[in-house]
């Protein structure tokens, strides 16, 4: 049977795809960066394309007036030619290296050396997860007749030290060949096994050495990946997707109880996969990598992500008294979780706390490396799920509070990812106007979370929302829109879409949820371990906001604590790099362990201050002005 | 050996805020109303002296109740049409501090009265009594804010207090009250936090604090009176402890609450165990305004004149001694 292929103009670019694929599916694999964000559902219209010939099958909901229709609701029924244009682009993605540096108070998510933050190389001794190693085998004689194997293990320990290597029998099969046809010169991929090795694969040739690994953030939200150079430590590249599973549920809740329906589990499973796969395949493809060269993956997420991406059933997750499958780190061979990558590739999944402080925690600890000094410090999320961390090198206490998709754009009427065209600052002046900068410098197209933060913050000391978050009727740029109230942030005729960008009364109503349950949370925990806000010397903050976060605006909503500004350090997406660390070195891997050992999970569900700490959250920048004096003068709002 | 008393002192005082304004003050009332000013928890004079006991208001509507039991219809069934009369008699029968008006009549699903009529029975009150004015709205947003403003300039200069102020509805109210000099009654949903958080948001558009009467929310014995007898009471422990933010004196609307209850409502031939209703019914409302009273409650909304009197007594004793 034929496959059909799709192939994309202008970049004529063609990859094969299942007949019943939609085009969305295809897109990803073909790597062209389609705007998306409602999870391929048909909400967001943003997927728009051209179909220029060829056999489709477009859902009546998909066909928009002109030419375009949506790429998620057209199924491939044969060859077809399809147009992306500039307009449905996300270029450029952000959350890839985030290298630009801003002025002033932006600090740069950089993924090498985000301020404050050592190099993994300075820290630790690189020792990835997986390596390969050009071996010289001596051709057997009459005098040195040992078995295949032997030779492998016994130049493996002789010139590299290499001990307790398992190797599997599909490589074993082929080895008496290989090893004779390379001439005995071959190079053995290896991944580290408890006390240990495996041996991934046996490749002819002990020329330069070539191995790749991906380091993976499975959001809730948003799917980041890295392609990682293992030989020289360095990212090739990065990518970020929206996790299909959000067709079945915002948040981990919802996708745990589709979990529980017929075949949910495996629907979740896949919609993970194929994101990640994607995503992979993608990069694999731009850097010149081929899949086979991938040898090793870690992937940090909450305990929901991490138990659905590996087929485990989370029903427990949600049930009182919370007890996950598992949170111990994991290893298996990448086709047992189903990762395209090398088949016997090392897959990992770095270790979590509880039900609901999962390994992307662990990852952003180890990123900020708080497990590693003297000082008192704080680790807020302000992911999907928010989660914060109190404690030194001595103890770590965690907590975690649903907080919702805001900062990442979700829920958010013109909200996106950190892609070019995304507003992620926002300046309003004395006399009103409103400026804005986008990444990339594009026409914008929406608002990032960092654009968002900016937004609110301006907003407010402007005086255009008051401190419940509410529009203010009559105030500039405020108008009624379709929905209620809603301000004015683009005008269309500046817009890539050519239609007002405008954040909705119910958009800021998001925003503040989201950052009265990251704050209380935070400010909860504190209070629980008997530690006044002022007493913490640092605060790092992760989350996907996008590139750069103004920490001075993030105080002045009461997304953060208010502390002198130069002691919160913005680390980007912190579990993309804990995973990274992990994957570049064998010490930070097993470490991982320890601090997930050492977290000490606190309960907000059943703390009756909670609700209270929410409530009074709920208000900009906090109900109770005496813990925001900076912001409250700032906002020149009087003492209470 | 002699008993002494623990002396709690407290670093907050709660505000002091006059209703009604007497001619020489721009209003045309012969008398006013002054509550707060406590630095203490209330009827505990030994702690600080709380110069202004707390006050009854009754409760007026411009419309007949359609859904009043009879023993409640009864002793008011000559004045219910009017609402003038029906003040007057609370004023000159029953004593009461302060007529409390409830316009219901604007509303779309009442008899949709234009702010005119509204307007015109605040009027007609004013004449009809000589004490202060608590006017309260519909309860429907967009109603209430096309009849506030003709209301509040009905009575400019009287120093009434007006709400509904919700945090879904406020600005119209506070501009109106600012305009005509009126005092704002501000309405949280049992949640110590939001009342806070209306309080500030009003004092932001330019009302002073000290202008604010707080209304924590609908409760009556047996429907929640733990909810919001505790909310008062941790309103009034912050503002002692100097929350200017919640420092105001603070009103309970018992009587609409109290009368809800089937206990209240019911007559003796249906729950013969519970007794006569006469008595029951306004018994029913003395008790839920006397917890509000403990609770720290400046101001009692009631309906029955046999409450009122109870309600009296008991201010009556619990001020005994106290330095007035």
């Amino acid at each position: 049977m034929h496959t059909p292929t799709v192939t994309f103009q202008p970049d004529a670019r063609t990859v094969a795809v299942e007949a019943g694929q939609t085009l969305l599916d295809a897109v990803f694999a073909a790597g062209i960066p389609l705007n998306s964000v409602c999870g391929g559902r048909g909400i967001c219209q943003r997927c728009r394309v051209c179909v220029q010939g060829g056999e489709i099958e477009i859902d009546a909901a998909g066909r928009l007036p002109g030419r375009e229709i949506l790429a998620c609701l057209a199924r491939v029924t044969g060859d077809v030619v399809v147009e992306v244009p500039e307009a449905s682009r996300i270029e450029g993605e952000q959350i890839l290296t985030g290298a630009e540096r801003g002025p002033g108070a932006f600090i740069p998510i950089s993924v090498e050396a985000a301020a404050g933050l050592p190099r993994v190389a300075d820290l630790y001794v690189p020792s990835p997860l997986a390596l390969p190693v050009p071996l010289e085998l001596p051709p057997p004689t009459l005098h040195d007749c040992v078995s295949d194997l032997h030779r492998l293990t016994r130049e493996l320990r002789r010139q590299r030290n290499i001990r307790e290597v398992t190797v599997p029998m599909e490589v074993l099969r082929t080895l008496p060949q290989m090893v004779r046809e390379a001439g005995w010169h071959v190079t053995a991929l290896l991944g580290r096994a408890d006390g240990g090795f495996n041996l991934i694969d046996l490749l002819p040739g002990a020329g330069a050495p070539r191995a790749y690994g991906v380091a993976v953030d499975v959001g809730t939200t948003t799917i980041v990946v890295h392609l990682v150079d293992l030989c020289r430590g360095t990212t090739l590249g990065a990518t970020a997707a929206l996790n299909r599973q959000i067709a079945y549920g915002d948040d981990v809740i919802s996708r745990i109880i589709h979990a529980g329906e017929p075949g949910g589990l495996e629907r979740l499973r896949t919609a993970a996969l194929d994101t990640i796969n994607l995503l992979i395949g993608g990069l694999a493809r731009a850097h010149g990598v081929g899949r086979d060269e991938i040898v090793a993956a870690v992937c940090a997420g909450n305990t929901t992500m991490l138990h659905l991406l590996l087929g485990l059933p989370p029903a427990e997750i949600r049930r009182e008294p919370y007890t996950p499958v598992v949170t111990a780190p994991l290893t298996c061979a990448a086709a047992d979780v189903g990762l395209r990558i090398h088949r016997r590739g090392l897959a990992a999944a770095m270790p979590g706390v509880s039900s609901y402080v999962g390994g992307d925690i662990t990852a952003d600890v180890l990123a900020a490396g708080m497990d590693r000094t003297e000082e008192l410090s704080m680790l807020i999320d302000a992911g999907t799920n928010g989660e914060t961390v109190i404690g030194n090198r001595d103890f770590l206490a965690c907590c975690a509070c649903s907080a919702g998709p805001a900062f990442e754009g979700g829920g958010i009427s013109w909200g996106m990812r950190a892609a070019r065209g995304a507003i992620q600052r926002v300046e309003i002046a004395p006399d009103g106007t409103l400026t804005w900068a986008t990444v990339g410098g594009a026409r914008p197209r929406g608002l990032c979370g960092s654009g968002l933060v900016d937004l609110l913050a301006e907003l407010l000391r402007a005086g255009i929302i008051d401190r419940a978050g509410r529009p203010r009727p009559g105030a500039p740029r405020v108008r009624e829109g379709p929905d209620g109230l809603e301000v004015l942030v683009v005008p269309a005729p500046a817009s890539a879409a050519g239609r007002d960008i405008v954040l909705t009364a119910a958009d800021i109503e998001n925003l503040l949820r989201a950052k009265a349950a990251v704050y209380a949370g935070a400010s909860l925990l504190a209070r629980r371990l008997g530690i006044e806000m002022q007493e913490i010397q640092r605060v790092y903050v992760a989350g996907g906001f996008g590139t750069y976060l103004d920490i001075r605006k993030a105080i002045l909503l009461g997304l953060l604590p208010d502390l002198p500004p130069e002691r919160v350090t913005f680390i980007g997406n912190g579990s993309v790099t804990g995973a990274r660390m992990a994957l570049l070195s064998y010490e930070v891997w097993r470490h991982a362990a320890d601090v997930a050992q050492m977290m000490t999970y606190r309960e907000l569900s059943t703390d009756a201050a909670f609700m209270e700490e929410y409530v009074s959250a709920m208000f900009l920048p906090h109900t109770d002005s005496a813990r925001f004096p900076r912001a409250c003068a700032e906002l020149g709002t009087p003492q209470q | 050996m002699s008993l002494e008393l623990v002396k709690e002192t407290w670093p907050g005082k709660i505000f002091t805020i006059t209703i009604g304004a007497t001619a020489a003050e721009g209003g045309t009332r012969a008398r006013t109303v002054t509550l707060g000013g406590h630095g203490a928890l209330p009827f505990l004079p030994g702690d600080a002296p709380s110069p202004h006991p707390p006050l009854v208001a009754m409760e007026v509507m411009d419309v007949v109740p359609p859904d009043w039991p009879e023993h409640l219809r009864a002793p008011l069934a000559d004045v219910l049409a009017s609402p003038a009369d029906w003040a007057r008699k609370c004023v000159e029968d029953c004593g009461a501090d302060l007529v409390c008006l409830r316009l219901q009549a604007p509303h779309p699903e009442w008899k949709d009265a234009s702010p005119d009529e509204a307007a015109a029975t605040v009027r007609a009150v004013l004449q009809a009594v000589p004490v202060p004015l608590i006017i309260l709205g519909c309860g429907h947003a967009d109603k209430d804010n096309e009849v506030w403003p003709r209301v509040t300039e009905a009575a400019r200069g009287e120093r009434c207090l007006v709400g509904m102020a919700v945090p879904e509805n406020y600005k119209t109210l506070v501009v109106a009250c600012l305009a005509d000099g009126h005092n704002v009654l501000a309405e949280a949903p049992i949640d110590v936090n939001i009342q806070k958080q209306l309080n500030i948001l009003i004092t932001e558009m330019g009302l002073s604090a000290d202008r604010i009467v707080l209304h924590p929310g609908n409760a009556s014995l047996g429907y929640g009176l733990e909810y919001e007898y505790s909310i008062m009471e941790r309103i009034r422990l912050a503002g002692l402890q100097g929350d200017r933010m919640l420092s105001q004196p603070m009103l309970a609307v018992v009587g609409e609450e109290a009368w809800k209850a089937k206990e209240a409502r019911l007559p003796e031939g249906a729950m013969p165990a519970w007794g006569a209703e006469a008595l029951r019914g306004p018994a029913w409302e003395a008790a839920t305004a006397a917890a509000f009273l403990q609770a720290g409650a400046d101001m009692v909304v009631l309906v029955h004149p046999e409450t009122a009197a109870t309600v009296r007594r008991t201010i009556t004793e619990l001020t005994k001694g106290s330095a007035a």
